[in-house]
Formats: C-alpha cells, structure tokens, sequence
C-alpha cells in the first residue's frame, strides 16, 4: 500500500517535472505516436500555432503543423517528418526558408528540427519529437546583412571600375609610353584592383545565396560542351604550370536540364582549385557521365539515374583536421593559405549551396599532400527549378 | 570628309563617363555625354546617335526609365543600347532585352576595350 503510494508519487513528481520543463521551452514542442497523430504539445506550440493543445490531439502531425517552403505549401511526402522518418533526424534552417501556419493563417518564419526515436529505448506510443522556432526577428537581421552586402558591393563596383578602366588605359600607353618599372607596378595596381572585384562578385552571390533571391532556371544543356569550354578556359594556366590534364568524358551524356550559368560555376570553382592547389608539373584528372539504372560512383551507391563528374587533382589535399570545415564561408584551409595567398573563402560555400538548391549532391576525398577529388551529382532529370529575382553572376 | 558614327553614353560618375568618352573618341566615334536620364533623353531625342551606352543608376531619371522613354518615340525605338551598370540583372532586365537593347554588361567585369570592340561589332566598324 505505502509502496504503491510512493511509486505513484514518484510517477506524478516525474510527469510535473516534465511539465515543467516542456511548458518552460521556449521552442514549440510536439511529440507524435506511430500512427503520426500528435500526443504532447508544450505551451510554446501552442501560442505559436494559436491551437490549444487538447484540440491537437489525436489529430496528425501534418495536420497541425502546415508547413510552407518560401510560399509553396510542403506536401507530406517531402516534410521534414517524413524525411526524419528516413534518416533519424531533419533540420531545417533558417535560409531554408520555412514557415508554419497558425490557426489564423499566418505564417510564421521558423527553424525546425524534427527526430525519429528509435530502437528500444523509444517509449510506447511514442514515435517522433518536432521542435521548432519562430526566426522571425533573426531572419530580419539575416536580411539586413546581407542588404547591406548587396548594397555596398553596387556601390563598392564603381570606383573599382574606374581604378580598372584607367589602369587599363595607362597600361596600353594611352597616356604615354612607360617604363618597365611602370609598367610593372601598375600591373601589381590592375591584379589587386581584380583581386577585389572578384571579392565584391562573390559577396554579391553569398548575399543572394542567403536572401534567397537567385534564381535557377534550368534549360537542356551540352555539359560537355560547357565542361570543355571551361577547360578551354584555363588551358594557359594549366600550360604554364606544366600540369597533365587527363579528360574521361562519356560519349552518350544526354542533353541536361541544367542552369547553365550556376552549373558552369561550380564546374569552374572545382577546376580553378585543382589548377591552384596542384604543384608544377601535377595531375588533374576530369570525368564527366551519365549513369543509368544505378551503379556505383566515387563508393557511393546511386540511386537513380544520375549525371556525374568529378575533378581529381594531386595537389596540397585538405588536412583532416579541417575537411569538415572546407564548404564553410570564409573558411580557407591551412595550407592552402600558405600556398597560395589569393582565394577568398567563398567559392566553396557558394557551389556547395547551390548544389543544394538544385537538388544535387557534392563531396570530396582528401589526403594532405597526395591531392584531393570533388565529386557532384544531379538526378539525370535535370537541376531542381527555382523561382527568385536575382541571377547569381 | 568621312561620315563619323556619334555614340552618346549616358553615365552619372564623372571619371567613368571621361574614361568612356576618351576611348570612344580615340577610336573615331564621335560622343556625346550625359549625366543622368532626363538630359540622355533629350540628348538621344535630339542629337539621333547611332548607339548609347547606358547606365541604369543615374539621378533625376534612371536608365530603364529613360529606355522605356526613348522606345515610344518613332526613332528611339530602334536605336542600338548598350547597358553598362554595376548593378546586377534583377531579372526584370533580361526580359526587356532584344535586339535593340543588345547587351547587359557589367562594368567591374569588363575592360573598357572590350566595351569599344563591343561598340565598333555592333555598328560594323
């Protein structure tokens, strides 16, 4: 008797202490069983969504929390629930650019974490945990900065522009012969002038990037035809460096629904590094093709019809110590820091993202040193469409 | 006395307009220059250049104002422009661009030669 008492105080202390806790997060809470109907929703859940939490029981997970990616409602198949179904866990940031709709039909900018439990540590009747958060005054912050950026680097591009322009003309003897010397340092004037428009074009991309204005917009594509150019295009640094290019393209890739602009950065940014980070005399190494019916590339597995390249070079490598850093912005590795001053940390970070807007996938394998291979995929049906206002260039 | 093709730029910064100027007349153009877009307008209206190179930030009226200006006139709306900004295409631009409008240039990104080459294969000189 006094057993049971205890053990039903002990019961009741836990469940206030829980209760405590969820109603004291700021983050919305809700818990679902494996039928997806939702069984705990904390007191931030509900202010957020304006829903009291009895009148979401029961009821299921999608139906009470009615997610908009940008201004496309999310269907079931391709909610963060659904996809943590898949991979234990979904995360979902604030460039993501998700919304919840209370009950009123506003939306709401949030973040999102949504968590499958699993195993046998997973409680009976309970299947799954959604956090989320309003981001509504960090998104406006985001935005500010990254106005900001944009404005500035308009405004940066002009006396850039001049310095450019009468830098050019001195250097053609517009305004009189020169001499060697002369001639030399402003040469050292025109490449640091270039340096920082290469500068100011990549803020503008971040910035767009993490507005979420670009666009892509893709069209049928001879990749291969692109690819080529683009090799074409540094075919006088490779020469210069003496390094042996080794080119194993597929003779049946198919036209490709590419944005050619976007998918000709990320093909240029992986090239421009290897030529950069690869000695006199080194290796780099193209492939370029189209897999059908799965297969394996790079170790990995695909799982549907995939075009695929990879650039491998037998430069500087990426320390192990920072691989999980090299797509973060800003972030230049040790060596290659030493190696070559110029480089501006971004270009990484932008083809990363825009690899991920397009619905491809980009990895690498590195070893200090012995050299480094990128690899991009694309489902073979073409770069993922999206609506925005601004080409990234 | 050879017929000399006229090209006005239109460009608010005085260096870049000087610059512009300088290299289009060294190549036998003859150029005329405005600051902003209501005196492009009336300079474009007035003077029929055989091409513009135009800004698109200007005061008092800005370049895509003064493009949609010029198109309804009778001979504005076939005269070649050359756009050369340093803002970025929105998107609404490359809607607006045919064959008249030929060219969206960023002017960080290019070479002033570039621009006269651009000029001299538009007007087949």
């Amino acid at each position: 008797m006094t057993d049971a008492l205890t053990l039903e105080k002990e019961l009741k202390d836990q469940k206030d202490k829980m209760d405590a806790i969820l109603s004291s997060m700021s983050e919305g809470l809700i818990a679902f069983n494996g039928d997806m109907k939702v069984t705990i929703m904390n007191q931030a859940a509900s202010i957020l969504l304006r829903v009291a939490s009895q009148d979401a029981f029961g009821h299921d997970i999608h139906e009470v929390l009615r997610l908009y990616q940008s201004s496309t409602k999310v269907g079931e198949a391709e909610s963060p629930v659904t996809k943590a179904m898949e991979s234990g866990v979904f995360n979902v940031r604030i460039v993501d650019d998700y919304y919840m709709e209370d009950k009123n039909g506003k939306k709401i900018p949030i973040s999102l974490s949504a968590a499958i439990l699993l195993g046998k540590s997973a409680p009976e009747g309970l299947k799954g945990v959604v956090m989320f958060k309003d981001v509504t005054a960090d998104k406006a912050v985001d935005r500010a900065k990254s106005e900001f950026v944009s404005l500035a680097s308009h405004q940066l591009r002009t006396p850039l522009s001049a310095i450019s322009w009468y830098t050019e003309m001195l250097l053609a003897g517009d305004a009189g012969a020169l001499t060697e010397d002369q001639r030399k340092y402003l040469q050292e004037v025109y490449t640091g002038n270039q340096r920082m428009v290469d500068l100011v074009n990549a803020l503008l991309n971040v910035s767009r990037l993490e507005l979420g204005t670009f666009i892509i917009e893709p069209k049928p594509t001879d990749v291969l035809v692109m690819v080529k150019s683009v090799v074409g295009e540094m075919t006088s640094l490779i020469t210069e460096k003496k390094i042996t290019i080794t080119e194993s393209y597929a003779p049946d890739i198919p036209p490709f629904l590419a944005d050619e602009k976007l998918l000709r950065m990320v093909f240029q940014n992986l090239l421009s590094n290897a030529v950069k980070y690869t000695g006199i005399g080194g290796r780099v190494t193209l492939t370029l093709g189209a897999y059908k019916g799965g297969g394996m590339f790079s170790n990995r597995q695909l799982l549907e019809d995939t075009l695929a390249f990879s650039v491998t070079d037998s430069g500087i490598g990426i320390p192990q110590y920072q691989q999980t850093k090299i797509f973060s912005k800003l972030f230049r590795a040790d060596n290659a820091k030493e190696s070559e001053t110029e480089g501006t940390g971004l270009g990484l970070y932008i083809i990363k993202s825009i690899v991920d807007h397009s619905g491809g996938r980009i990895w690498f394998n590195s070893e200090e040193t012995k050299g480094t291979s990128f690899y991009v995929t694309f489902p073979l049906s073409g770069m993922k469409k999206k609506e925005g206002t601004r080409a990234l260039g | 006395m050879e017929n000399k093709k006229v090209i006005l730029v239109v460009e608010d910064d005085t260096p870049l307009l000087n610059a512009l100027k300088e290299k289009l007349s060294d190549a036998g153009f003859t150029v005329l220059g405005a600051k902003n877009g209501e005196d492009g307008l009336a300079s474009a209206l007035s003077g029929h250049p055989d091409l513009i190179v135009l800004d698109i930030l200007m005061p008092k009226m800005d370049g895509l104002e003064m493009l949609k200006k010029m198109r309804e006139d009778a001979w504005g709306k076939n005269v070649p422009v050359m756009i050369l900004t340093n803002l970025s295409d929105d998107g609404s631009i490359a809607h607006q661009m045919t064959e008249e409008t030929f060219d969206y240039i960023i002017k960080s990104d290019i070479k002033i030669e570039a621009v006269v080459e651009k000029v001299k294969a538009k007007l087949g000189v």
